[in-house]
């Protein structure tokens, strides 16, 4: 299993490295925004867009999670079944059901290390500008984003794997449908309420990505 | 197996919730009618109560509480403090009620207007503890933002400069003093504030401490003016609306947690009890309409409108309740309700903040879900794969009505799987392996 999840790892370095410097430079691109925003506005004004407008000045991360998420899960599950290589770790003396999660849980550590990343980044950026009130409120505005990006992951994941087109459509719809729930509203901490409900639509996935593996492995191409 | 079974069921769960709240919304997308609430008034010239019911599309009634209708403009002439400059323009001012006459003038400086809404209520809506302490005595035309803020720690009412996002101790020092000096007990249970520089002058702020008693706190002349107010400490605060008015009358509202509402008076804090039997402050919007004859209290939601005529002193004479003829027994709703078992919403109608919703439309609902279930019928029997091989899928339909239908669609069956492994090898790719 170690064997496993390093070759996963192997395999995965280059793309993540690169998905990593995409999300570094994102975070610069944040911090420069906020920056420049002070610069040429007064500081009151910002604070009271930033709190009775509800204007985010970081609205930008929106969906770099997302982007993040599928652009991982491609990575990962691409040659996998492009090639149909999946199918020789299928061949391993592992059950499927801890093969499939050990591959999910290291595309899962990777993606959340960027979103971690991304995360510090705002809370710097924010917090280098703003009371600490205010990155308290923009992390809690961003975490809907960050599990969105988890559920591009797992439904990318879920689409990937599934052997027949039909199901892969009907996969990418439902992916669709989760992260249409994420992105519902703009303003600050909208979904303090609702995060419960929408982690368990996310947890719900990872089984779900288990069938798309089981009928992989005894169909597909 | 095991995994497969868990799967599965996961799976179709996932695939059932995210129908039952993606189709609802695309088919209100497509029919959704819109019925704007019913706007209710007391008419100081008919004494009895006006409304302004909608019923769809362009269908608007204008009638009295005893069943008269009256067109447009006779219906804004019975309520003139509202519609006071339309009066003007068609030469119907000054007009005289109840032996007093009222001109444009008089009108516009006695009119008043207090609203409070669900989602404005502190518990409601997210908010940013951190406000701006806007100088009250600016000796200019208009307010101005300070270059500080401040917010309520644990111990002490702390300025944080918004230019170098550091604490300014003096200032904290100063006010914090100012606050402990009149027996304010740290830290504080609510701030309220108007944080706006667009109104006619400043109230500062009502900041309520550790004991429950309620402090005005302003900054005048760079100065901290503190007062204590004798509003009772056991009251039960819940929120307080300021807002500032040049008639210098009333603060604004202050709501308990018991759903009693008041006006806070510019003398000496006094509260002024507004009518409120049959008020839901999470679920009813409250409207207090100011006028020097019959005050009028409104307060409602899509389901029913209440309104309270009050004398000038705000003592209650005559109420009144009406239901909202709403969309409910509109056709497309009622074929939603056929349509769809259950309904999951995710949206922030009740307040500011996202909420879940699940709505059971109990045997209505069943209609779609027979229809549904007839259809696979049919459907299984076409296939000759036999209602035996497809009870999974009768399962879903029974339990998910119409999305447990789309669901058996988007989901693989067993037969799948079945037709792919019948496959010869060849088609499985199996050199590349």
């Amino acid at each position: 299993m170690q064997a496993l999840l390093y070759k996963e790892w192997l395999k995965l370095k280059p793309y993540w490295l690169l998905i990593l410097l995409g999300n570094l430079a994102f975070c610069g691109y944040l911090f420069l925004d906020m920056r420049h925003q002070f610069r040429i506005e007064h500081a009151e004004m910002l604070y009271y867009q930033a709190s009775q407008i509800g204007r985010l000045f970081y609205a930008d991360l929106r969906y770099v999670p997302l982007i993040t998420g599928i652009a991982l899960a491609i990575a990962q599950f691409a040659p996998e079944v492009i090639k149909g290589r999946l199918r020789l770790s299928m061949h391993l003396p592992v059950p499927l059901a801890p093969l499939v999660i050990a591959h999910v849980a290291i595309g899962l550590a990777a993606l959340g290390v960027v979103l971690a990343l991304d995360m510090a980044a705002l809370a710097i950026t924010v917090g280098v500008f703003f009371p600490g009130a205010f990155v308290g409120s923009a992390l809690e505005t961003a975490l809907p984003w960050m599990l969105a990006g988890i559920a591009g992951y797992l439904g990318g994941s879920l689409v990937m794997l599934e052997p027949i087109r039909r199901h892969q459509v009907s996969y990418l719809a439902l992916t669709v449908g989760i992260v249409w729930l994420f992105h519902l509203s703009t303003r600050y901490e909208a979904y303090d309420r609702a995060l419960p409900g929408l982690i368990l639509l996310v947890v719900l996935t990872v089984p779900a990505i288990l069938l798309s593996a089981i009928r992989f492995r005894d169909g597909g191409r | 197996m095991m995994s497969r079974l868990l799967a599965r069921f996961s799976l179709s769960l996932l695939v059932i919730i995210v129908l039952a709240i993606a189709l609802p919304r695309l088919y209100d997308l497509a029919f959704e009618v819109d019925v704007a609430r019913t706007q209710m008034f007391y008419s100081p010239v008919r004494k009895a109560f006006v409304f302004r019911e909608h019923h769809g599309n362009h269908d608007f009634i204008y009638a009295d509480q005893h069943g008269e209708t009256f067109d447009r403009k006779t219906f804004e002439t019975l309520i003139p403090f509202i519609y006071y400059k339309n009066m003007d323009i068609w030469g119907l001012l000054p007009l005289t009620i109840d032996g007093q006459t009222f001109d444009m003038e008089t009108i516009r400086d006695t009119r008043q207007v207090f609203e409070l809404k669900p989602r404005e209520i502190r518990d409601n809506h997210p908010e940013i503890a951190i406000y701006p302490l806007i100088e009250s005595n600016p000796g200019r035309a208009r307010l101005r933002f300070p270059e500080d803020v401040f917010r309520m720690t644990a111990e002490r009412m702390e300025f944080v400069n918004v230019d170098t996002n550091t604490v300014d101790e003096e200032l904290t020092a100063l006010f914090t003093e100012a606050l402990t000096a009149d027996g304010f007990r740290f830290p504080a249970r609510l701030v309220a504030g108007k944080q706006t520089i667009l109104k006619p002058f400043d109230e500062g702020y009502f900041v309520i401490d550790d004991g429950g008693t309620v402090f005005h706190v302003k900054r005048v002349d760079g100065q901290p003016s503190v007062v204590k107010t004798p509003i009772p400490s056991d009251l039960g605060v819940r929120h307080i609306k300021v807002s500032e008015n040049k008639r210098r009358l009333f603060y604004g509202l202050l709501l308990t947690e018991d759903d009693r509402l008041f006006l806070i008076s510019y003398d000496n804090y006094r509260l002024v009890p507004l009518p409120t039997e049959g008020y839901a402050p999470d679920r009813m919007d409250y409207k207090l309409l100011l006028n020097p004859v019959f005050p009028t209290a409104v307060f409602g939601n899509d389901e029913t409108i209440n309104a309270v005529a009050m004398n000038a002193d705000l003592t209650p004479i005559d109420r009144y309740t009406r239901p909202v003829p709403g969309t409910r027994d509109m056709l497309g709703e009622r074929i939603a309700r056929g349509l769809f078992p259950f309904v999951i919403t995710l949206d922030d109608r009740a307040s500011a903040y996202l909420s879940w919703s699940f709505t059971h439309h109990g045997w209505t609902g069943l209609i779609g879900t027979m229809f549904s279930l007839l259809f696979l019928l049919v459907l299984a029997g076409a296939r000759r794969s036999g209602i035996r091989q497809a009870w999974p899928d009768f399962v879903l339909v029974a339990i998910g009505g119409l999305f447990g239908l789309v669901a058996t669609f988007m989901l693989p069956a067993k037969r799948d799987i079945g037709r792919a492994e019948t496959r010869p090898l060849s088609t499985l790719k199996a050199a590349r392996i």
